[in-house]
């Protein structure tokens, strides 16, 4: 469906959420509470400390200052020229808030709001073979939790109550994350949504807090049944059925003595023979002499080889079937968690078995919960009676919004925390639940105070100091939220830019299929089914090992040809083993996802776009339209000049030949950079669009981005590599590249100032002064057209660009 | 004074001297949660007289078979297709596909009884490089971060520690140290540091750039002048001077003639190799050259020969050069794994994880040289003589270079934690 380009601009407008004047007033309550009532309260609990500590709050900000902050804040990125456009156009009194919940329910804040929770939960697309899918799972479904504004008790619950395959509840990723390692997922779990350290715990009574080991292992004890480990199939017992019958068949004919023991090697024949008395009532039961009997043994162990060799392809087969489903489930199991060997309190022996209690808070009777502990648990944690875990957002969100906690860290609350501001921190606990932690209302009304709309604090903050809020902390960006304002400035519509989208889609659908396809046998076609891969199999593992040989030998005699060659060779083979299992195993299925099915069954479509002609595509459903492919920009088409009149036939030549070598050369730089385009522009997408975390060495990771191998391990120190990407590095190529969206604008606008207007207005979210609209032209003078990247690159390098004002 | 704000001059001025000494990183806000350590960048500790100054890591990823390189079992079934060699020093033998290593015997102290715990990839590399059990809770930091916390950086213009390798995650890095302990990651040792030479542009352009984001940005500074923002206009100091520094050389293997270049291995180990040299020569602490595809579960005796081939071409000729440049007293090279490699070969003719017996070696740093240290039984299976656990290792290391072994330092999570974890060294493989 082609769309009028009308439509493209509302779209667009849309997107961004802007079309302030035409509004009417917005909601002005959530869930009951007075957003200006809340804001308001929260304004005069602020004043009232700032005051009683003589410290005057801090100036108002402009609309330029809070466009830019609320851009960054919210969405995670700059705003585009655009969209500043329309803030500082409008006349809408509102418009400041209208701008925060735009903002709150746009794909930017999804993409921003992922990057807060991959941090905290140190989601990690890298854990190692086998679990790629299910990190797929969880990342979408963290995302989608986001977008739907689940309530934060519900996501909550969800997490540590996750249990299922990985199509059916993404949510089963908390525990994958940490399979093998259910103490430390505890750790983090009360860390994280609890506000208590316990880690220390673990190995010896907390030295610094209350908590003793065994309140370490009577929490422990909840979670420890959450089974995330290998999948093993159920199907598996059809096999060894199977294979116990094929043994004893084996076996059966070999000795031909009914209820003769199975014996596997001579060794164990000692164990008939070596007591005499027991020796002789064995000869006694079967009616044989020692001889007799020493030849039955030797066929038994016969049968058995024969057996093993005959079976061997069948086990080859089953482990290479599964091999894709190691990771896909998460299952609550009974399992009885034990105190550690070297146990040393006199409250219990080591290794004594542990029940699940409550570390505080209100008791769990484990004698009357419906079947499950961990919902049991999760139903405690969540609570708005307990303690802690109300408090625990309150303030993380809190200084989400204020770059500073009103007790800092976010995740140590003891008894001895010194908080700045306790009556602020009860009112916002109380707003949480009034809310029902439902976490936009929150931050949208501590957006509308008037404390978030205030100068940063332009002063050093010392460690153990108290901050009281007379604005909000003057931060250095995230990695992320640098990288994505490039990518927002060189991208068309990059908060809807998904490429990964439908790969992770149909990695999580392929593996759903293959689960099907093995485990919705019965017994007969599954025996089958393994049989046929097994004897698929024969005809290439013997050939795996002949060329095995062969490489030996070519070695030895050093061909190098022969041996590369033969290397090859195994590599077809072992290519071949694969399809075989796809083939029989999994009836082919995992070759055939339709992506585009996916994206709707995920309530999405697709939307394509083109920048040339400013018309746009779109599967129908505007609000889930996902961009999953970049639109191809066209080559601009070289305008040909008409040669002036009256030129003499030699001049026209010459003319000519002027004109045909400007447009080689014209045309060879649009090529190259449209191949500067292809290699840098378009593998650009947002940072949660990117693998979780990027690769070392990726502009995300030099400029502090979490390895998410623990709790918000972002860094936001200056490093000399971080200066050298930004004085060296390809990013200012990205944004001036004439086919990206910004290098597109300033390349297409008419006067220079306007170019020098609008790079100062995409880079810094404001006009440039007078005096620097001076320099920038007297660079232009100086240096011609080349002097817009120098002014490009400037910009990108001061630290208004990446500090958050 | 009632405010939250310090803003003496004295720290102001000790702030900026910590931070022109420091080349990879400051705290550019003191708020956040790994900055809470009451450490200082570095505890300046005096060298023990005689202790090697620098460590070379070369880390075989993967686990590396030691029955096919330096535990070999000449006769045995479980010896497969490879054959034993002599070394220049009587009764060493290594694999024959360890050739220029055997031409160093007498440098190489051998461990052949290390045993560890983990058997899994990742949890096994955690190990060997961190002597802690890897946790979801902490980073613990490896030995070259050690090093630096302990001993300071020497050269202020390149960074403490340096890691080579293609890997996208490194154990043993600055772990819960501050951010400078982390080592500066070079992905490609042929491409040096990244992002480091003028792109596009001249001196001069590039200079006239730089003072035009002076201008533009002369209002915001005298609004904010503050902690973290200054950081960030020393860093880029830092990064100009770092790029004009002769220093920046050490980076680049070009200043190596072609021969030298070739000696190492045309090979990103190899000239990993070569890169580690010239960084210690130029006064870098730590440098890791990380090295992968040990995992030989299919067909060992076709890819031993490769991987060992690259590993003997490049250490070999590290070893060269370091002893003819008098480096080895100082420089401790280590050459280790994860884990060693199942001695009975497998239906693949492979070979799977061994974590209970397996080789290691150390050069130069007052080690011995010319000498086996432990043994495993007939098959190589099990350790039956000094085995050394993998925090007795480190302790080893840790002990060659000086490190005290029993200082306590508190993660800013406050547990305590040491280097190699309460290891004992091995004293009898010091000469």
């Amino acid at each position: 469906m082609k769309l009028p380009i009308l439509f493209t601009v509302l779209f667009s407008l849309f997107v961004s959420g802007l079309p302030l004047s035409a509004k009417d007033n917005i909601d002005q309550s959530v869930h009951g509470v007075s957003i200006k009532d809340a804001s308001a309260k929260i304004d005069d609990l602020v004043a009232g400390k700032l005051k009683e500590n003589g410290i005057k709050p801090n100036e108002a900000i402009t609309d330029e200052t809070f466009i830019r902050r609320a851009y960054l804040d919210i969405a995670g990125r700059i705003p585009t020229i655009e969209e500043a456009e329309n803030f500082q156009g409008s006349t809408y009194a509102r418009k400041r808030q209208q701008l925060i919940r735009d903002l709150l329910e746009s794909n930017g804040a999804v993409s921003h709001g992922y990057n807060f929770w991959a941090d905290i939960l140190r989601v990690n697309s890298a854990l190692g073979t086998g679990a790629a899918q299910a990190e797929a799972a969880y990342q979408l479904w963290i995302k989608e939790a986001i977008k739907e504004n689940k309530p934060y008790d519900e996501f909550v619950f969800d997490l540590v109550a996750a249990r299922g395959k990985l199509w059916e509840n993404g949510a089963v990723g908390y525990y994958i994350r940490d399979r093998g390692m259910p103490l430390d997922n505890m750790s983090n779990t009360v860390r994280v949504f609890l506000g208590t350290r316990l880690e220390c715990a673990q190995c010896h009574n907390h030295p610094f807090d209350v908590w003793t080991q065994m309140d370490y292992f009577h929490m422990a004890a909840f979670s420890y049944g959450m089974d995330a480990r290998r999948y093993d199939s159920e199907n598996r017992k059809f096999l060894s059925k199977y294979q116990r019958d094929e043994r004893t068949d084996y076996h059966q004919k070999a000795v031909n003595t009914k209820g003769f023991p199975m014996v596997t090697n001579m060794a164990t024949l000692e164990r008939y023979t070596s007591d005499p008395k027991k020796y002789q009532k064995y000869l006694d039961r079967y009616k044989m002499n020692d001889k007799q009997f020493r030849a039955a043994a030797k066929r038994s162990v016969e049968a058995f080889e024969s057996y093993n060799h005959d079976t061997r392809q069948m086990r080859n087969a089953v482990n290479d079937l599964y091999n894709p489903l190691r990771y896909v489930q998460t299952s609550e199991t009974e399992k009885t968690l034990k105190l550690p060997h070297d146990y040393q309190y006199d409250d219990a022996k080591p290794n004594d078995p542990v029940k699940p209690a409550t570390m505080f808070g209100a008791e769990i009777d484990m004698e009357n919960i419906d079947d499950s502990t961990i919902d049991a648990y999760a139903e405690w944690m969540t609570s708005s009676e307990n303690p802690t875990f109300t408090k625990i957002i309150a303030n993380r969100l809190w200084k989400r919004a204020f770059g500073h906690g009103i007790f800092e860290p976010v995740d140590d609350l003891t008894d001895q925390t010194p908080v700045t501001n306790p009556e602020l921190l009860t009112y916002l606990e109380e707003l949480m639940r009034n809310l029902d932690y439902d976490m936009r209302a929150y931050l949208e009304i501590l957006y509308n105070t008037q404390t978030y709309q205030r100068g940063a604090n332009s002063e050093e903050l010392v460690m153990g100091m108290p901050y009281y809020f007379q604005g909000p902390v003057l931060r250095r960006m995230t990695a992320e939220q640098i990288w994505d304002s490039i990518v927002a400035l060189a991208l068309p519509e990059a908060d809807d830019y998904r490429p990964k989208l439908k790969g992770q889609l149909s990695s999580v659908e392929k593996v759903k299929r293959i689960y099907h396809s093995l485990e919705d046998r019965d017994e007969d076609s599954y025996i089958k089914m393994v049989k046929a891969v097994a004897h698929a199999y024969e005809s290439v593992k013997p050939k795996e090992e002949k060329i095995r040989e062969k490489m030996y030998a070519a070695r030895e005699a050093e061909d190098e040809d022969r041996y590369r060659s033969l290397n090859k060779e195994l590599g077809e083979l072992r290519k071949e083993t694969r399809r075989i299992v796809s083939d029989i195993g999994y009836e082919n299925v995992g070759e055939k996802v339709e992506e585009g099915e996916l994206l709707l069954a995920m309530g999405m479509s697709e939307m394509a776009l083109t920048m040339q002609d400013g018309e746009m595509m779109s599967g129908g459903n505007v609000e889930n339209a996902v961009l999953t492919k970049l639109p191809k920009p066209e080559m601009p088409k070289y305008e040909k000049e008409t040669a002036p009149e009256g030129l003499d036939r030699a001049k026209l030549k010459d003319w000519n030949r002027k004109q045909s070598s400007l447009e080689k050369a014209w045309v060879g730089q649009k090529k190259r950079d449209y191949q500067v385009y292809t290699s840098l522009v378009s593998q650009m997408a947002r940072a949660s669009e990117l693998e979780s975390p990027a690769r070392r060495g990726h502009f995300l990771r030099e400029f502090g981005q979490s390895d998410r191998e623990v709790i918000e391990n972002a860094a936001h120190h200056a490093s000399v590599p971080q200066a050298l990407n930004l004085l060296n590095g390809t990013i200012v190529e990205a944004l001036t590249n004439e086919f990206a969206v910004f290098g597109n604008r300033i390349h297409k606008a008419g006067d220079p100032k306007e170019k020098i207007n609008m790079i100062f207005q995409a880079m810094l979210t404001r006009e440039p002064t007078e005096k620097e609209m001076a320099i920038a032209l007297s660079e232009l003078e100086a240096n011609g057209d080349s002097a817009y990247e120098g002014i490009v690159w400037a910009l990108l390098n001061t630290r208004q660009f990446i500090f958050v004002q | 004074m009632k405010s939250a704000f310090k803003s003496d001059e004295w720290s102001r001025r000790r702030f900026m001297e910590g931070t022109a000494k420091s080349f990879l990183g400051v705290g550019a806000l003191g708020l956040t949660n790994r900055s809470q350590g009451a450490l200082g960048p570095d505890l300046g500790l005096p060298e023990r007289a005689g202790a090697a100054k620098h460590i070379i890591y070369l880390y075989m990823a993967g686990g590396m078979t030691h029955l096919d390189t330096f535990d070999t079992k000449p006769g045995h079934e479980n010896q497969g297709q490879t054959k034993t060699i002599n070394t220049n020093v009587d009764d060493l033998k290594i694999s024959e596909y360890l050739p220029a290593l055997a031409k160093h015997g007498e440098k190489l102290t051998i461990i052949n009884s290390l045993t560890s715990t983990a058997g899994a990839h990742d949890q096994g590399n955690y190990l060997m490089h961190t002597s802690y059990d890897q946790r979801a809770t902490i980073r613990h930091p490896g030995i070259g971060a050690w090093a630096l916390k302990y001993k300071g950086r020497m050269n202020p213009n390149l960074p403490g520690s340096v890691f080579v390798g293609g890997n996208s995650r490194i154990n043993g890095g600055g772990g819960f140290f501050e951010p400078e302990f982390e080592p500066l990651a070079i992905n490609d040792p042929q491409s040096g540091l990244k992002n480091s030479k003028l792109r596009g542009v001249n001196q001069e352009t590039f200079d006239h750039r730089l003072e035009l984001a002076g201008k533009f940005d002369t209002e915001f500074h005298e609004t904010y002048d503050v902690k973290q923002v200054r950081a960030y206009t020393q860093m880029y100091d830092d990064a100009v001077r770092i790029m004009q520094s002769k220093d920046l050389q050490a980076f680049d293997l070009k200043q190596e003639d072609e021969m030298t270049r070739e000696r190492y291995g045309d090979n990103s180990f190899g000239q990993g190799c070569l890169l580690a040299r010239r960084l210690i020569e130029h006064d870098v602490r730590a440098v890791e050259v990380s090295y992968g595809g040990w995992d030989m579960h299919n067909n060992v005796f076709v890819e031993a020969p490769e991987k060992c081939g690259v590993l003997d071409q490049g250490m070999g000729a590290l070893l060269d050069d370091l002893e003819r440049r008098g480096k080895l007293e100082d420089t401790v090279v280590v050459l280790t794994t994860e884990f060693g490699r199942t001695p009975r070969i497998n239906q693949n003719a492979g070979r799977d994880h061994f974590p209970k017996a397996f080789s290691s070696v150390l050069v130069g740093g007052g080690f011995k040289g010319g000498v086996k240290y432990g043994k495993t039984d007939e098959g190589g299976e099990n350790v039956i003589e000094n085995a050394v656990k993998i925090p007795d290792f480190n302790a080893t290391i840790a002990y060659a270079m000086g490190l005290p072994l029993d200082q306590i330092l508190y993660s800013p999570s406050k547990r305590p934690f040491t280097v190699a974890h309460k290891g004992e060294p091995v004293l009898d493989l010091f000469s």
